[in-house]
């Protein structure tokens, strides 16, 4: 009974559709992010966004708001993230919706989008589509792009978080574009390549490693997992040299790091001597998780973090005790291996 | 709003604080940074020195008890070095500031001079990091007129160096972040006592400044072009920022960059690397002037400062070039929360010298120079031609014979200049001679009446090949 409610719970928690972290100062983080189905149709979803972004009011009113934004994948999600002033990002939004309104017409003069950035070995984008078995290059058809539209953006896939000062009119606008869709597609975990795929000794490779909870996510569960991800880094960054930028990806049950490495065998072989030893977690995991959250490199994604756990807001002090976040270290399973490109 | 800097020192021998009230917006960490001047040719020298003291790599004592104490406080440090000087620098929670202060205290007190082999390790340490080909580190020291050896200078030079320029009363502390005046005096009464000893010799002046080439060169690593620039900035802050964020709008809308880094490297220059294709490469050779065009760039350029401003001011960690720079030059950074109109609409002239990597395939990149055949000629829209020819092989004269006779089908009222470039006055009467052949064969061979084609030539510039050749056509309606 007691996880048929914890279930329902995070099914609700997971359809909210608009997660807002307030944070004082002129700038507003945001990031417009939809899952993709098993990890896959990622150069559909990103032909989808390039269109509808393409639209030429959208074009104008980003740049005379000098709006920045990026399309990118990350993990099983397709994302949108980008940065602006309050009203910027307010017309910004507002055009985005009649951008959606038009998009059926302009589909109409369709000719054809290459089938997304080519395969490049300085980014882990590559590694995504090699871990989630996605294809590069689909048949970008009209039809494909109408049909994936509804999907993500009629149907209410889309999901969207803020940290900044939002204004309750932006918060409107932001409702229009995203909706209260039922869950998602559930989550596939992907699971290690063959052996015929091994990445070689030296080459572009990166490092795979997933930790899943086996509790409902917390506060406490959020910094141990981070500040074990940092302990990993940090492991293979200063006393290995082995590897030393990554990126983070949250899941509904957990999160994902992806290691740039240029010794994927040597730093697989690392990073496992690292996990499976215990984890002992201290109080000072809270101050450095107190400074990257609010850090200009985790602003955005801690907020995010935080909605896709359905935390109703960030950690803040006081932070959860020593040993509470022991304990959460304790209840979660990593999987991690290398792949090479 | 302007940014005030509260500026103190209560002992003689210690160090000089330098108070930004307005950095780091509400947020609950504070930055700060210890910084010292030096000779602008002792860059490297200062970022070794800042790098050995931020203890991030070295197994042994102190540096691993400096890395648990700094992991407990929540401390992030880096090193920053410039041609004013160098620091380490970092943001840590607000409760923990007065222990940062003792860690960078302690840090800098206790650097491993009179312990060789340590010095040893740190140098083999710097040294990995110069592994393999890096073309960004390459030019910027050929820009910066220094020789591309990594880590030439001894241990002797480190020490002296030490002993010069990190004395307590030359440290300029700055702490970003608003503080009560109780905390500002608790900072203060701390005190640094170096464990080396100090050196009465003054420091080095500055060699003269180095005025960099402005060369162009064949392109052999990163397709299509390459640029290390050096581009000149107005004076005073708020200017500055306004006129880079208004170069990188009208860029990013007009010919985007494949790539592009930059920072402020000093008082009127900032240093720029960028990967660019045949658009882009052409858009900032001939940029000379930056000037709205109209009310909505004014707006777009408007905006765009505003937010660079903001995210200087909240997130001062990422812009030491910005404000350790000139604290060390004594600079004041004033960011007015906007300019006047006048300045906007007056605008900037731009200079750019530096390292400009291009090739033959710049000339020939479709998106500068897109050659119109369209293929079905009873629905072909009536697109003037604009056609380049680099200069290898044989003139593509069947594809300019053809691409004439459809425009003049459109337009019969056409007027065409074929130009000639030429790069020395010797080469101009050749060049004329082959530019009249072409012309000569174009209007005997495809019909092009001779009034509607003329021959001009032009001083091509530097990057331009020897015998290039352009078609430009225009309707006279």
């Amino acid at each position: 009974m007691q996880k048929h409610a914890i279930a329902l719970l995070l099914s609700l928690l997971w359809s909210q559709e608009v997660c807002v972290f307030p944070q004082e100062g002129s700038l507003v983080f945001w990031k417009l992010y939809h899952p993709l189905q098993e990890g896959k149709g990622e150069a559909l979803a990103r032909a989808v966004a390039t269109f509808l972004f393409s639209d030429s009011l959208l074009e104008e009113v980003a740049y005379i708001h000098s709006i920045k934004y990026r399309l990118n994948r990350q993990g099983p999600w397709f994302c949108i993230d980008g940065l602006g002033t309050p009203e910027g990002v307010y017309t910004f939004f507002s055009t985005l919706l009649g951008a959606m309104q038009r998009f059926p017409q302009r589909l109409q003069q369709y000719k054809g989008l290459s089938g997304g950035p080519p395969l490049d070995s300085l980014s882990p984008s590559w590694a995504y589509q090699w871990v989630y078995e996605d294809t590069a290059q689909p048949t970008l058809t009209a039809l494909a792009l109408s049909q994936a539209f509804f999907r993500y953006w009629r149907e209410g896939q889309n999901r969207c978080v803020f940290r900044g000062k939002v204004p309750s009119l932006l918060l409107r606008a932001a409702r229009q574009l995203t909706g209260e869709a039922a869950p998602p597609w559930p989550y596939v975990p992907p699971t290690e390549p063959s052996p015929l795929q091994a990445p070689s000794r030296q080459g572009i490779g990166v490092v795979y490693v997933r930790w899943k909870l086996e509790a409902p996510p917390t506060p406490a569960a959020f910094i141990a997992l981070w500040a074990h991800g940092q302990a990993l880094l940090k492991y293979l960054c200063d006393q290995k040299q082995l590897a030393c930028r990554a990126e983070w990806v949250p899941l509904p049950e957990g999160a994902e790091l992806w290691i740039e490495t240029s010794l994927p065998v040597a730093t697989q072989q690392a990073a496992s001597d690292f996990l499976s030893r215990p984890f002992k977690v201290g109080s000072e995991a809270n101050t450095a998780f107190l400074v990257w959250a609010y850090s200009q490199e985790g602003l955005l994604l801690s907020a995010w973090w935080a909605c896709v756990w359905g935390l109703p807001k960030l950690p803040t002090p006081p932070l959860p005790p020593a040993r509470e976040l022991q304990k959460a270290a304790k209840r979660w399973r990593v999987v991690s291996f290398a792949v090479g490109f | 709003m302007l940014l005030w800097a509260q500026e103190s020192s209560l002992r003689a021998g210690q160090p000089t604080w330098v108070f930004l009230p307005e950095l780091g917006g509400k947020r609950p960490l504070v930055w700060i940074a210890v910084a010292w001047p030096h000779a602008s040719h002792q860059e490297e020298i200062g970022y070794f020195i800042a790098d050995m003291a931020t203890a991030k790599a070295y197994p042994g004592e102190p540096a691993r008890h400096l890395r648990n104490w700094a992991e407990a406080i929540g401390l992030s440090v880096q090193a920053w070095s410039g041609p004013e000087g160098a620091a380490v620098h970092g943001v840590v929670p607000r409760e923990n500031l007065l222990s940062a202060v003792e860690w960078f205290y302690t840090a800098l007190s206790h650097l491993p001079i009179g312990q060789p082999l340590v010095w040893e390790w740190h140098k083999r340490n710097y040294l990995r990091q110069w592994r393999g080909f890096s073309l960004e580190r390459e030019l910027l020291w050929r820009l910066r007129g220094r020789s591309l050896r990594p880590a030439a200078f001894s241990y002797e030079e480190t020490a002296l160096y030490v002993q010069r320029y990190l004395r307590p009363d030359s440290f300029r502390i700055l702490v970003g972040g608003k503080l009560s005046l109780r905390e500002k005096m608790q900072l203060q009464r701390k005190k640094i006592r170096p464990s080396y000893p100090m050196s009465d010799t003054m420091p080095l002046p500055s060699p003269p400044s180095y005025l960099p080439p402005d060369t162009t060169e064949e392109n052999l690593w990163a397709y299509p072009a390459y640029v290390a620039l050096l581009i000149t900035t107005p004076p005073s802050w708020g200017e500055k920022v306004a006129f880079l964020q208004a170069f990188f709008t009208r860029w990013e809308r007009e010919a985007p960059p494949l790539r592009k880094a930059g920072y402020f490297l000093s008082n009127r220059e900032y240093f720029l690397q960028a990967r660019l294709d045949g658009k882009s490469y052409r858009f900032l050779r001939h940029l000379s002037y930056l000037k709205p065009k109209d009310t909505l760039e004014l707006s777009a350029w408007q905006t765009a400062y505003v937010l660079a401003r903001t995210r200087l001011l909240s997130f001062p960690e990422t812009a030491p070039d910005v404000w350790i720079a000139s604290t060390l030059r004594e600079d004041t950074v004033l960011l007015p929360d906007t300019l006047p109109l006048r300045v906007w609409e007056q605008g900037w002239p731009f200079q750019a010298r530096g390292i400009w990597l291009t090739n033959a395939d710049v000339e020939a990149d479709t998106l500068a120079f897109a050659p119109v055949v369209p293929l079905d000629t009873a629905q072909a829209p009536c697109i003037a031609p604009d056609l380049f020819w680099h200069g290898k092989g044989s003139p593509p004269l069947s594809e300019w014979g053809t691409a004439l006779q459809l425009y003049r089908a459109c337009a019969p009222d056409m007027h065409c200049d074929l130009i000639a470039y030429y790069h020395r006055r010797k080469a101009r009467d050749q060049r004329l001679k082959e530019a009249h052949a072409l012309r000569k064969k174009l209007i005997s061979g495809y019909g092009i009446p001779a009034q509607t084609l003329q021959v001009v030539l032009q001083k091509a510039p530097a990057d331009y090949p020897e015998k290039a050749l352009r078609l430009r056509c225009k309707s006279t309606q």
